[in-house]
């Protein structure tokens, strides 16, 4: 269903609402009390897999490259993966939706979630042997809120009253009075790492990075216990994922068919479908472009016969459709504003090297141009297509952008209409609204033109190669190793 | 138009004209010729077009059969199209880009009879799109292929499709292919970017492609638009590139212009540096010949050249040295006629002067033959006449006695001389004087009297031009460089009644004076007295604006600024 996105903003960081802020409360000192935030229950939470050889190296396949300069905070799926073996945060998600104790022992709310206080783990140490202390987890989020100082993660957390009140004591305070739920805490923006200069961040996770700094197509990670081989996350870099599986790689996070078949059909692994983690939206900047209430939505033959590989139609509430929740909007999106008045170009933008983006793109140009005696699908989508897309005589069309490109011409709102990705499950949906707001300002500053239209959801799959590696789901759709 | 002139613009033109000649006929036989390799290339190139056309119609034509015979013999695309089942629906969503890529295809449709779109190749997800005239219309296209231009999600293509049908339980599907024109198979014909083909539609009256292209030739094709089925009848325009042609002409325009520039530069250099050759002696001998003047006879026009210039310097040499003997011969006729005129002026003035002595001595004699007792009274009477008579005789002596005196040869001070000499100067109070003397203290070799005299004679002549009238007189002093050497310069001006162009001619004769009470000597003995001390007079002036005499005198050698 189209959303009308109006005057809205994520800046208030009020990051308990619905059912997170139902099920929050104030922790009892010196107890981890788990918290939920949009529990799945699907009861796919169990760790699949067995452990193989120890002596051996377990390697995992992803088509998107890791850069080190992007850690803790991940990016795609491969360094979702990564991180989350590296750089743990106080507290984590579990695969049902709830807060648990990571780095933390124990966490006590205080005035209202206004002020919390964390009592780490003592045993924990940095992978380079450094004791992990409250100090250096405020350094952490000091040094990264100087190079990331636009986040919203920042303005919620007064980092000047921030203190360790002991070696392994922390008291965070926030800021303007904002309360914050435990939830916050998991975000990855304030997992704990130490950044060198020149070289990978040091984590206190499970596991310690071996490759040398820079992008590259392998890197290699070792456990900090004894126990369990060593982590290999190899990116595809154009070869054939069906190539590097039957030359022994132990596992591939993918939603490519022709590799899950590749791998049913193969045997020997088993293919474990993760939690459904991206809805595609089309942000649609065309004025009428708004559906009616009346139009029904005919997004079934997206997910069937459009985009290849796992999709469905977008279900459900989601994040998004109570935007109104989050207030004013924030400065920096309501000064923005589409470029000049003029009406932009009939071009739908994507990522290029985002396929379901471009079925999509495709699909949704195609029917625009359809409009007519060749028009073969009633219902919401094509009449979008028809009264908003292509008006100006010149024919609709799409347009395969870098992801650089994408980014900066979202902002400008220099196309009609773009198909991105976004999270299906939000942490602080605020937050995410904030960060949407950011990357697209015009869907505020022009909320009479703007729309959004979810068009489907995705998911991930893991092809495990048997006794090979043991992975559990995560909440967020990706999913956990273990060795 | 100096000379100097005449001659860079005749070096300018001998040295550019051959040159802009040459580049002109070169650049235009290099036009020509290339040209004219460029249209054979054309013409060639065309006719392999042409026949790679007819190929690769038959080609497509062939491709689509195999496709056909292929999805005849596919049982799941059987299934998908016949019975619909939604779980095959991708299989033949996807099929036409299999086929397409497998058969070496860039556009591949499949179509059902009504024109739906079942399957895309070049356009996934364009199905369910509805064209009803394709088919018809490619099927009757002329050897059964066509132009058309294929729609993408981007940017149409133009390819040359065929079409082909094939019956699957029962119904009748098309499928339509071809391959990319532009770029495609049509830019392998074309490589290394000469030449470039496009296509042009009938409205499209456009005789350029791409900048710095032109259209050569033109092959007819049919065009079939999708939509309607109108086949219309387009081109395919075979351009070729102007760049390196462009390119060359550049160059040598360039290169000509840097030939001409150094040309012009050589040509200038050396016409600068003949014109000065020959103008430079020509400008000295001028400056030497304007000083030449009555009392500036020693100008040396001496030169070691042996040209032409060389030989006018040595004319006028010989010119300047008879131009001297005249004046000399001038001046010695000159002071003959004025001793002339001085033996009849002292005739006149003795007389005039023994006259009443005579008449009184003649009283007298009379007196004392006739009445003796009475001569005392009547001596007494007539004493004043005689004694009148004798001093007039007396000064006329005196002035006379002037005109002949000696010239006494010796470093002088002009400074000092003109101090003492202006100090006894009385210039009344209406007369504002101004002394400036050079403080180098310049020295003259000659006799100071004289000088005194000179000067005396100019001051009074200057105060007298005042007439009682208020004014001012100055008098200064100056080294000035001549081509003769250092030379004191003394400058004396007033601001008096000033003399007209006849006065001024006259002004240097003898006993010509302006004055009702003037001899007429005094600037008579001044120019020869200044004559006498190898000096030069000069005199500038304007009625009623004022007189100003410049004087100048060789300096003392070595003594600018010797003290005495």
């Amino acid at each position: 269903m189209a959303k009308k996105i109006p005057w809205f903003c994520a800046c208030s960081l009020v990051l308990a609402s619905g059912v997170a802020l139902a099920c929050s409360g104030s922790a009892p000192a010196g107890q981890a009390v788990p918290q939920t935030i949009a529990p799945v229950g699907d009861g796919a939470c169990e760790v699949v897999g067995t452990a193989g050889d120890s002596a051996g190296e377990v390697r995992v396949l992803f088509d998107r490259r890791v850069d080190p300069r992007r850690a803790p905070i991940p990016a795609n799926d491969a360094e979702r993966v990564t991180f989350l073996l590296l750089y743990p945060g106080l507290l984590a998600m579990n695969c049902e939706g709830r807060v648990v104790a990571d780095l933390a022992r124990s966490w006590e709310e205080q005035a209202g979630g206004r002020a919390w206080t964390f009592r780490l783990d003592e045993g924990r140490h940095f992978s380079d042997g450094v004791p992990l202390t409250a100090w250096s987890v405020v350094e952490a989020w000091r040094l990264r809120a100087t190079m990331d100082s636009a986040s919203d993660v920042w303005k919620a957390i007064d980092l000047s009253s921030t203190r360790a009140t002991g070696p392994h004591t922390l008291r965070v305070e926030s800021a303007n009075g904002v309360r914050l739920d435990s939830s916050f805490f998991t975000l990855p923006q304030l997992r704990v790492a130490r950044r060198e200069s020149n070289s990978w961040p040091v984590g206190a996770g499970p596991y310690a990075i071996d490759t040398l700094p820079g992008v590259r197509t392998t890197i290699r990670m070792s456990p900090m216990s004894a126990v369990g081989p060593p982590i290999v996350v190899q990116v595809l870099a154009g070869r054939d994922p069906r190539e590097l599986l039957e030359l022994g790689a132990s596992a591939m996070v993918t939603r490519d068919p022709v590799a899950l078949s590749f791998a049913a059909a193969r045997g020997g692994f088993e293919i474990v479908p993760l939690r459904w983690n991206r809805a595609y939206v089309l942000l649609n900047r065309i004025p009428g472009g708004h559906g009616s209430e009346d139009d029904s939505v005919q997004t079934d033959d997206l997910a069937r016969e459009v985009v290849r590989g796992e999709a469905r139609i977008v279900t459900g509430p989601q994040w998004w459709d109570d935007l109104d929740a989050c207030g004013e909007a924030p400065a920096a999106a309501a000064t923005s504003s589409p470029t000049g008045g003029a009406p932009p170009p009939p071009t739908l933008a994507y990522d290029r090297d985002d396929d379901v983006a471009r079925a999509l793109a495709e699909r949704l140009v195609a029917l625009a141009r359809s409009r007519g005696p060749g028009l073969v699908e009633p219902g919401r989508l094509v009449a979008w297509a028809a009264r908003g897309f292509g008006t100006g005589g010149e024919a609709p069309r799409t347009a395969a952008l870098s992801a650089g490109v994408l980014a900066r011409e979202l902002t400008a709102g220099s196309h009609a209409a773009y198909v991105i990705p976004l999270p299906l499950r939000a942490v602080s949906p605020c937050l995410e609204r904030g960060v949407l707001l950011r990357r697209a300002p015009w869907l505020a500053s022009d909320p009479l033109a703007a729309s959004m239209v979810p068009l489907v959801e995705t998911r991930l799959s893991l092809i495990m190669r048997l006794d090979a590696i043991r992975a559990q789901p995560t909440w967020d759709g990706s999913v956990r190793l273990f060795p | 138009m100096t000379y100097r002139r005449r001659l860079s613009l005749a070096f300018m033109g001998v040295a550019l004209l051959p040159l802009v000649f040459f580049a002109l006929g070169v650049r235009r036989e290099l036009v020509a010729r290339l040209s004219d390799l460029y249209l054979r290339r054309a013409t060639s190139l065309v006719a392999v077009v042409e026949s790679d056309l007819v190929e690769e119609g038959r080609n497509i034509r062939r491709t689509l059969a195999s496709v056909t015979d292929v999805m005849r013999d596919d049982n799941r695309l059987w299934v998908a199209v016949a019975a619909e089942r939604p779980e095959d629906r991708v299989y033949l969503r996807d099929y036409a880009g299999e086929a397409m890529r497998l058969a070496g295809l860039d556009m591949l449709e499949i179509l059902r009879e009504d024109g739906t779109i079942l399957s895309s190749g070049h356009f996934r997800n364009e199905f369910g799109r509805v064209q009803p005239h394709l088919a018809p219309a490619l099927a009757r296209a002329e050897r059964g292929v066509a132009l058309l231009e294929a729609r993408t999600a981007e940017q149409p293509l133009l390819v040359l499709a065929g079409i082909d049908s094939l019956a699957l339980a029962g119904q009748e599907y098309f499928v339509v292919g071809g391959v990319a024109v532009i770029g495609g198979f049509l830019g392998r014909l074309v490589p290394g970017g000469d030449f470039q083909v496009r296509l042009r539609r009938k409205e499209d009256s456009s005789g350029t492609t791409e900048e710095g292209a032109v259209v050569v030739r033109e092959i007819p094709m049919a065009l079939v638009d999708g939509e309607t089925g109108v086949i219309e009848h387009a081109h395919l325009a075979i351009a070729q590139r102007q760049d390196e042609l462009s390119s060359l002409k550049s160059r040598v325009n360039q290169w000509f212009l840097i030939a001409s520039g150094a040309a012009a530069l050589i040509g200038l250099v050396t016409a600068a540096w003949l014109g000065s050759l020959i103008s430079k002696p020509l400008v000295d001998l001028a400056g030497k010949t304007r000083q030449v003047d009555l009392d500036r006879l020693d100008v040396d026009f001496s030169t070691k050249r042996g040209d032409e210039v060389g030989e006018l310097s040595t004319l006028l040499g010989a010119l300047t040295e008879r131009l001297r003997a005249s004046v000399v011969r001038l001046r010695d006729a000159e002071r003959r006629a004025a001793v002339g005129d001085l033996a009849r002026q002292v005739n006149h003035d003795v007389k005039n002067g023994l006259i009443p002595i005579r008449n009184v001595v003649r009283h007298l004699a009379q007196v004392a033959a006739s009445d003796p007792n009475a001569l005392p009274a009547v001596f007494a009477e007539r004493r004043g006449t005689l004694e009148s008579s004798i001093g007039y005789l007396e000064t006329l002596a005196k002035n006379y006695a002037r005109l002949s005196q000696p010239v006494v040869r010796q470093p002088c001070n002009v400074n000092e001389v003109i101090r003492a000499t202006v100090r006894d100067v009385a210039f009344g109070p209406h007369c504002r004087f101004t002394l400036t003397l050079d403080d180098r203290e310049p020295l003259m070799t000659g006799d100071s009297v004289m000088l005194r005299r000179i000067v005396e004679n100019l001051v009074g002549n200057a105060v007298d031009s005042l007439d009682g009238r208020a004014g001012g007189i100055s008098v200064s002093t100056s080294i000035e460089t001549t081509p003769a050497g250092d030379a004191v310069r003394i400058d004396v001006a007033d601001s008096g009644s000033g003399m007209t162009e006849a006065q001024l001619n006259r002004a240097f004769d003898d006993f010509f004076s302006t004055k009702t009470e003037g001899t007429g000597l005094g600037l008579s003995i001044v120019r020869r007295l200044v004559l006498d001390l190898s000096g030069t007079i000069r005199v500038e002036t304007e009625p009623d604006v004022g007189t100003r005499v410049i004087l100048s005198f060789p300096c003392k050698q070595g003594s600018a600024g010797e003290r005495l």
